[in-house]
């Protein structure tokens, strides 16, 4: 996680977290260069993951230039033509996470070329919806993208942050659905269990952040915690946040899973 | 899968209500302490359109369906375009 201290792998670690998933997104300003986001998939495809091996975890990622950041394309036509030299590196997942963030032509154009080299490439695909105000439109534009592109194939395909109003367009698509644990800006354990109930575990995964705002990796556990309170059984809660992501990953042959016991 | 398959409540309303009770209680008095807050501070807000929003959502909280949730959601959104593809160019 770029964004966090190594405390925080020794957290999730004793936590229980085995893996995690760390897509490539913003660095908190504008990157000035393409060769600024060689430096970042350098960092998150060969260091992040010996970071996190020093606590156990397995670290894999996803590469794009993030939403943020697409509505300069000429930069994201850069980038986009070197994520290929970093996709077969182990743990690299797919591309990701793409997305909208003010909804705007330029991202748009970023988001359909982002999707393009993903099914030239054949790769899993990690979706990024925006936040607040803009995300309900975004989700549906989104949506409108990869429905549009005859190769798209909804379950290589994960629309995370999804929340009360986006769930359903998603699921009813086909795609899976990422329910994001934010303390304000997203969703919060108790409204994820509460769309888990209402809507089931099929394609259904609930993930936290290291963001630079307010966030908290360790929310899965807060997840947890939640729906045992309520008496759901083990089953679907290891299904929610243990199961159904391997499913997911397990699409990329890149994802070497290591188990434990 | 069908996007209204549920899995099943395993508390009674009566659980639900009590186990949440205090936390539900805190939000409201926090809402309610802001709301006073800005009536202490000189003037009005004047952005219209986000305290009509703030107070649809109260208005929300009253509904009788149970998907207030999602209503405060879709009051908080902005409107989506149908045609935003031929307004980007993209079709």
């Amino acid at each position: 996680m770029v964004s966090r201290t190594t405390d925080d792998y020794e957290t999730l670690a004793k936590m229980g977290c085995v893996a995690m998933s760390e897509p490539a997104f913003w660095a908190g300003y504008d990157r000035g260069s393409a060769e600024g986001f060689r430096d970042y998939f350098e960092q998150l495809t060969s260091f992040e993951p010996t970071r996190a091996g020093w606590y156990g975890l397995q670290h894999f990622t996803w590469l794009c230039i993030n939403a943020k950041e697409a509505e300069n394309v000429d930069l994201s036509r850069e980038v986009i033509a070197m994520i290929p030299e970093f996709l077969t590196r182990p743990g690299v997942l797919g591309i990701g996470e793409i997305g909208l963030n003010k909804n705007t032509p330029n991202e748009a154009t970023v988001f359909l070329e982002h999707l393009d080299l993903a099914h030239r490439l054949k790769e899993l695909v990690l979706i990024h919806t925006p936040h607040l105000e803009d995300k309900y439109a975004g989700t549906r534009m989104i949506l409108d993208m990869l429905l549009g592109d005859k190769r798209t194939q909804p379950h290589r395909v994960l629309v995370d942050h999804v929340e009360e109003h986006t769930i359903r367009p998603v699921l009813e698509a086909g795609f899976w659905a990422g329910m994001t644990l934010y303390p304000i800006s997203k969703c919060t354990p108790a409204r994820a269990a509460d769309m888990v109930e209402r809507y089931g575990p099929d394609r259904l995964m609930v993930n936290s952040a290291g963001d630079w705002g307010p966030s908290k990796p360790t929310a899965v556990p807060d997840f947890i915690l939640e729906m045992r309170k309520r008496g759901h059984a083990e089953s679907l809660i290891r299904r929610i946040v243990y199961d159904n992501p391997l499913e997911f990953f397990g699409q990329c042959a890149r994802f070497e899973f290591r188990g434990r016991g | 899968m069908s996007a209204t398959s549920s899995t099943s409540q395993l508390e009674t309303a009566q659980e639900a209500f009590n186990r949440d009770f205090l936390a539900a209680r805190a939000k409201l008095l926090e809402v309610a302490s802001w709301l006073d807050r800005v009536d202490r501070c000189p003037g009005i807000p004047e952005d219209a359109r986000r305290l009509e929003q703030i107070q649809q959502g109260i208005t929300a909280l009253q509904s009788a369906q149970d998907n207030r949730a999602e209503q405060i959601q879709q009051i908080f959104s902005l409107e989506f375009n149908d045609s935003w593809q031929s307004d980007f160019g993209l079709q």
